[in-house]
């Protein structure tokens, strides 16, 4: 017979516990975003719904996507080019950083990380300054976006490609025949595939969701979905603010799985080093 | 033929090679050896064109390849620690040098398989890296280096990484395809057993410099400096003076003939005095009447095939292998036959 052991149910309860006051504010969001009562907060928009009386109702989602669709489109677009364009960076800039042995590469490996710990309002504020001529244009906002989203995508390849010593593959290739871009393409990159999906998924993600750069840089014809979702939330009724949340959080929340499934050694690595 | 030609390499101030100069057998197995910093690697570095020489130069067939790229020189290269792709099965792995040479995929995949085959790990060729063990892996690292047909074959401590038991069984294996492939191989390890069995011929490096070079019998019963003779092999190494005229040398502890037969070089013109090396092996337990010298047991240790002696004789440490079966107690008096013909001099 199994022994009753106190200590582990009261750790059970806590962790338990914990979960419920994690998980709590996100449900009840979800909840506001399908369900049709009035007490979840002043349903001015109820006619948006399309669907009176009933407790469930999906009629909020259309009604998001009707009011915010080319801001989800427009995330959905500076989140595919900070993929696309970051990586075109960090790899090569990664391969620089795991085979050079030069005494400034340290320095030069902090300079990269730095835009990590700079606050997003200082960074859009320097970039107001430095492209004052561009402010408005929507790419000075996909700027800022890369500048945060580079130095993860570096670190999570640079980790990679030290942690399986690509100067000793690339020597064995080089001795086998292959010249530098046979080497780049037929061993390194092949090597960092599982690094650049998961590099990609947490450049998407932070994307996806990064709000002080793309506030503070958004104009009335570029505005990014989190940057909505503020506005939603100051504007719109409690269940349209869900159903906006609810749209942000169907995307985030598989990515952060795919992470976890996907082995988060580099990711670990990047938290860290964060 | 490939020759090297006062090859010299520094690292900051500290020299690593210094006028490496060799001409390499063609089809021939060349081991490097020597201790650990004495330039082996580097002078392998070198003539792969991984490393490039401060000085000299690297030819084959008297085309000079110094200056050019490790890619472009036809050179297969077996590293210590495998350095297999993880991201290729076996076969893809035996066939990388060839795609990189733009063989069509099905020629390919019959120089794969056939090399494979000559290993014989064929039935590995679907197996990813990480399911195959470290023996495995460094055969597929030389069916890997050998598919490409290299000119010359480089092997840098190939079998170092392994356990004792399977670098034995890789040794007789290597010497077999090796001998069976006649490619210039040059085989640099610190394993002398390693570099006695596989080479034709026997390269001994010390502090950057050639000491010795020759066939491995040659190395181990002629060593031309006292630094062979200590490093190749166990050795007893005694001052000794060198009667001329009656060609006996005298030990601190007995005079032996010497028995010349080339093993052992003339002293110095103006000096009898010499350094006298005895092998354990050139040495043997006789009744008193017939021995050359008496001696005391301090130890024997069973070494599994032979009984290793140390004895003490006028004060000196001589080491004697006899046969394992041997019975001796420690402090008893032993009598020992030193065998003339096998003991080399230099001038001291």
């Amino acid at each position: 017979m199994t022994k009753f052991k106190p200590g582990l149910v009261t750790a059970h309860l806590l962790t338990w516990l914990l979960l419920i006051v994690v998980i709590a504010p996100l449900l009840v969001v979800i909840l506001g975003a399908f369900l049709n009562v009035s007490f979840l907060g002043l349903a001015s928009e109820q006619w948006a719904a399309r669907k009176g009386d009933g407790i469930f109702n999906h009629g909020w989602f259309a009604y998001v996507f009707h009011l915010y669709g080319s801001n989800i489109l427009f995330s959905l677009l500076l989140a595919g080019l900070s993929v696309v364009i970051g990586a075109a960076i960090s790899l090569p800039g990664a391969y620089i950083l795991a085979t050079c042995r030069w005494r400034g590469l340290r320095i030069f490996e902090e300079v990269v990380l730095l835009p990590l710990s700079i606050p997003g309002i200082a960074m859009s504020i320097g970039l107001i300054e430095a492209y004052i001529t561009f402010r408005g244009q929507w790419w000075l906002i996909l700027c800022g976006h890369i500048l945060y989203t580079v130095p993860l995508m570096t670190r999570v390849l640079t980790n990679s490609l030290r942690s399986f010593d690509i100067a000793r593959l690339e020597l064995v290739a080089q001795s086998l025949g292959a010249g530098w871009w046979h080497r780049f393409v037929f061993v390194v990159v092949p090597n960092l595939r599982h690094s650049l999906i998961v590099g990609s998924l947490l450049v998407f993600a932070v994307s996806w969701g990064e709000f002080n750069v793309s506030y503070l840089l958004n104009t009335p014809l570029h505005q990014t979905y989190p940057a909505a979702l503020y506005a939603t939330f100051t504007a719109n009724s409690f269940q349209v603010s869900s159903a906006a949340t609810t749209i942000f959080l169907a995307l985030i929340i598989p990515i952060l799985f795919a992470l976890q499934w996907l082995g988060g050694d580099e990711f670990t690595h990047v938290e860290q080093s964060a | 033929m490939l020759e090297t030609i006062g090859l010299r390499k520094s690292y900051g101030s500290q020299l690593a090679v210094d006028d490496f100069s060799h001409r390499f057998a063609p089809g021939k197995i060349t081991t490097i050896l020597g201790p650990s910093g004495s330039g082996k690697s580097t002078v392998l570095g070198m003539i792969a064109g991984l490393l490039q020489p401060d000085r000299g130069r690297v030819e084959l067939g008297g085309r000079d390849l110094t200056s050019i790229s490790p890619e472009r020189r036809d050179f297969g290269m077996v590293f210590q620690h495998y350095a297999l792709f993880p991201h290729l099965n076996v076969q893809q792995n035996v066939e990388f040098g060839l795609r990189v040479r733009r063989l069509t995929r099905k020629r390919r995949a019959e120089r794969a398989r056939e090399t494979l085959q000559m290993i014989r790990i064929e039935h590995l060729a679907d197996r990813r890296i990480r399911e195959i063990s470290g023996g495995e892996q460094q055969r597929v690292a030389l069916a890997r280096a050998i598919a490409i047909r290299p000119k010359v074959l480089l092997m840098d401590e190939p079998l170092s990484a392994l356990d004792a038991r399977l670098r034995e069984e890789l040794r007789s294996e290597l010497l077999r395809l090796l001998r069976d492939l006649a490619i210039t191989t040059i085989y640099v390890t610190h394993d002398q057993i390693e570099a006695m069995t596989l080479g034709h011929e026997m390269i001994i490096l010390n502090h950057g410099q050639v000491e010795q070079a020759g066939p491995p019998d040659e190395l181990y019963l002629r060593p031309a400096s006292l630094f062979v003779a200590n490093f190749l092999g166990d050795s007893n190494v005694f001052a000794a003076e060198s009667e001329e005229v009656s060609e006996r040398l005298r030990l601190p502890f007995a005079t032996i003939n010497l028995q010349p037969n080339g093993h052992n070089s003339s002293p110095n013109e103006h000096s009898s005095r010499c350094w006298a090396m005895i092998r354990p092996e050139s040495m043997e337990l006789v009744p008193e009447g017939e021995a050359d010298f008496a001696a005391t047991v301090e130890s024997a240790t069973f070494l599994g095939n032979r009984l290793r002696l140390q004895l003490r004789a006028a004060g000196e440490k001589v080491i004697v292998d006899v046969e394992n079966r041997c019975a001796v107690s420690p402090s008893a008096p032993v009598y020992v036959k030193v065998k003339g013909a096998e003991v080399a001099t230099w001038p001291r």
